[in-house]
């Protein structure tokens, strides 16, 4: 709302809108493309359960039924209350509050989830790649195969660090 | 063509609470307190996942934004048997605490100052004068007569431009202000200082709960995962950062919001024997450090007071059906099958809406049928109230040595009575002393979260009974908590995986219901009886004591004669809804 207001008196306009009314500058990207755990979901690691290990580790909570992929918001790259947090950042997944009829797009813990704009119902394994792929406008799948190679290269780097620690402190 | 705006809502906290009340020779006689929009959360989460309810029950209010999500995870663990970790006790314990701060202090600068602070007489201070009374009172260091000087002239813009802003929908100049215009400069400043400040506490929300309004809870715990060594959870940046929020809360409570409290209450002593309510008074405890289970473990405890007799205290017991029970008999709800004047318990409560009120735009109520959206709830048949007040009268009767010394050590700054408590000007000193005491205990629970996680103890949430295929067939629970605004429960029943039933009994239902088959008022009704009002017209009077209880629902305020002549209607700015 506030924003809002701000782009009408900095540009003494009212500013473009998408087509649920919803001001592009705030909502013009998904909360999963703007989302620091990012990396995480392209490696294919998960928060498994609330406060498992992968949790505290900050892995990708689109398995506890984060709605990010199909949440277009600026959560995640404005934050909440100046810049302090977001929900993903505190460990909760995104509910997808700022869309159409969020509270009937399947149930907040749940992966299997109703995409908005799709006429069927996606499994829980396949929602991720379809909504990144159609939603986002033609991003290419994630293949089974790259997530692989991610994880791999990603554990490798997180190993390599940890020998850099244990190197910094002896 | 020009562009249109439309804003609709404007604000979603206007227009809802209702109160008509008769007049005769100057003093209300009769009130009838109404809410004119329905709620109706409990039939929306009806058939969804017991695990979500708290995201919805949560958005049945924005100001106190986090204890319908706390009390709904509550009822739902109580159902499944699940124990929480400690540190996810602490957590929301400190999160609830951070809310109790930021909604007293707004409450009392935004919401309720106004009604005793004449912000245009303001103009006439001297600032030098305003700034020794500031430095006589208080530490704070923003008191330089420069400070005030400023702060007066900012108020002379607003005045001059005609644009008072925030301020436009006072009773400037009513013959019932009776602050110093040095007095009326130190409250009107602190109030632009209490609206920066409110935007801080709040990070405490952001920091556990990924945001604020509306921060995410968790069944079994909370989701905010600890992780000491990395940077994947809460670390010591995040914990320090909480620890500074609490710190500067504190400060701002214990040196600005009590020495303004009870600088402004020394004016207004008259006003301890006025808006005296029913005398019954309930808490339901809150604040858990060993567990919810262990309700002696409460910083605040439960219990009921009787007739305003502080030597007895009764023991609640939300599980009875004996106890607690909502009428619908003045409310627009179907009757019950059982008849028009059963009341029920919320396990088997209903929530089947059926208007039978005027058509709007409409003059005044027919009192003598249904005439609100609020149902009655009493306990063991008797109206309550609830809020700040009862809380610290429940904890006084049960010898609480911490709430005794700070309940005795305000009347005797005022030099008041014990008997002072039970009136209007004793809700608002209740509602800063009880501030300052859960400011204290956040700090607590800050420390005891913190020597948790230095003794190795990490654990955020119990996810033994996460999966819906380990829930017995059939469960029901209860939940509770001391929403700032007093008594709070939902009662939940689950079925097959789903919520069956979930009623809320909320603070306001106690406080602001219609009257019960026995005809019994409820606690504003009956706080307004014998209330003197010096100007029909501006009913100043009627909105003090309504914002004494923190209504959470904004006011119309519509005054009638003896013969039920329209006197005056008045549009009030207010509080919150839940």
């Amino acid at each position: 709302m506030a924003g809002v207001i701000m782009h009408v008196v900095a540009f003494g306009r009212l500013p473009q809108l998408d087509r649920l009314g919803r001001p592009k500058a705030f909502y013009g990207k998904r909360v999963h493309d703007t989302c620091y755990r990012r990396p995480y979901y392209d490696a294919g690691l998960f928060a498994e359960t609330f406060d498992d290990d992968n949790s505290k580790k900050g892995y990708c909570l689109y398995k506890l039924g984060c709605k990010g992929p199909m949440t277009y918001n600026a959560c995640a790259s404005m934050k909440w209350n100046n810049g302090v947090s977001f929900p993903i950042q505190s460990g909760h997944g995104c509910i997808g509050c700022s869309e159409e009829e969020f509270w009937d797009n399947g149930p907040f813990y749940e992966r299997t989830t109703k995409v908005p704009g799709f006429a069927v119902e996606s499994n829980a394994d396949t929602v991720g790649k379809v909504a990144a792929g159609v939603l986002a406008g033609g991003i290419a799948l994630h293949a089974v195969g790259a997530n692989i190679s991610k994880r791999k290269e990603l554990m490798k780097r997180i190993k390599s660090d940890k020998k850099n620690e244990q190197n910094i402190d002896s | 063509m020009a562009n249109r705006i439309v804003v609709d809502p404007i604000t979603r906290i206007e227009g809802h609470l209702r109160i008509e009340a008769e007049i005769k020779d100057g003093i209300i006689v009769d009130a009838f307190s109404s809410s004119t929009m329905v709620r109706g959360i409990e039939s929306i989460v009806k058939g969804r996942d017991p695990r979500d309810v708290w995201a919805f029950v949560q958005r049945t209010c924005g100001v106190c934004t986090t204890v319908h999500a706390l009390t709904s995870v509550r009822a739902v663990e109580d159902a499944l048997g699940i124990a929480i970790p400690p540190n996810a006790e602490m957590v929301r314990n400190i999160m609830e605490g951070a809310l109790y701060m930021h909604d007293h202090a707004v409450h009392f600068y935004h919401l309720h100052a106004l009604d005793w602070v004449d912000i245009v007489n303001a103009l006439k201070a001297d600032p030098k004068k305003t700034s020794e009374i500031a430095q006589s009172i208080s530490s704070w260091p923003k008191s330089s007569p420069g400070y005030f000087s400023d702060v007066q002239k900012r108020v002379q813009k607003f005045v001059e431009s005609g644009q008072l802003g925030i301020f436009a929908n006072g009773y400037w100049g009513h013959s019932q202000m009776k602050l110093p215009a040095e007095v009326n400069l130190l409250a009107v400043a602190h109030y632009l200082e209490a609206l920066e400040w409110q935007k801080e506490i709040v990070k405490v929300h952001t920091i556990f709960g990924g945001k604020n309004p509306h921060p995410n809870y968790l069944v079994g715990g909370m989701a905010c995962a600890i992780n000491s060594d990395g940077a994947g959870g809460l670390n010591a940046e995040r914990l320090m950062h909480v620890e500074k929020l609490l710190k500067e809360g504190k400060e701002f409570i214990d040196k600005v919001y009590i020495p303004d409290l009870l600088a402004i209450a020394s004016f207004y002593k008259d006003w301890g024997g006025i808006g005296k309510g029913i005398g019954n008074y309930m808490s339901y405890g809150d604040f858990p450090t060993n567990g919810y289970a262990d309700l002696s473990s409460f910083k605040f405890q439960q219990g009921v007071i009787l007739n305003n007799d502080l030597s007895k205290v009764h023991d609640v017991d939300h599980r009875s059906t004996e106890e607690i029970e909502e009428f619908v008999n003045n409310s627009w709800y179907d009757n019950y099958a059982e008849g028009k004047d059963k009341g029920r318990h919320p396990w088997e409560g209903e929530t089947n809406i059926k208007y039978t009120g005027p058509k709007p735009p409409y003059e005044n109520l027919n009192v003598e049928e249904a005439y609100s959206f609020i149902k009655t709830p009493r306990w063991k048949g008797m109206p309550m109230e609830v809020g700040p007040l009862a809380r610290l009268l429940v904890g006084y009767g049960r010898g609480n040595e911490e709430i005794q010394g700070a309940v005795n050590g305000a009347l005797s700054h005022l030099n008041v009575p014990v008997a002072a408590l039970f009136s209007t000007l004793g809700r608002t000193a209740a509602r800063g002393i009880e501030t300052q005491l859960v400011a204290n205990w956040t700090l607590e629970f800050f420390d005891s979260l913190m020597n948790n996680i230095k003794n190795g103890d990490e654990r955020m949430a119990n996810t033994d009974s996460w999966e819906p295929s380990s829930w017995p067939k059939e469960a029901k629970g209860v939940g509770f908590c001391e929403a700032p605004r007093g008594a709070l429960a939902h009662w939940i029943k689950i079925k097959d995986e789903k919520t069956e039933n979930y009623q809320l009994v909320v603070p306001s239902t106690w406080n602001a219901s219609p009257r019960d088959p026995k005809g019994q008022r409820s606690a504003y009704e009956e706080a307004l009886i014998g209330t003197p009002v010096a100007d029909p017209n501006l009913p100043l009077e009627i909105i003090r004591t309504i914002h004494s209880f923190d209504p959470c629902l904004a006011c119309a305020v519509h005054l009638y004669d003896e013969h039920g002549n329209h006197i005056s209607q008045v549009q009030n700015i207010s509080s919150c809804d839940s």
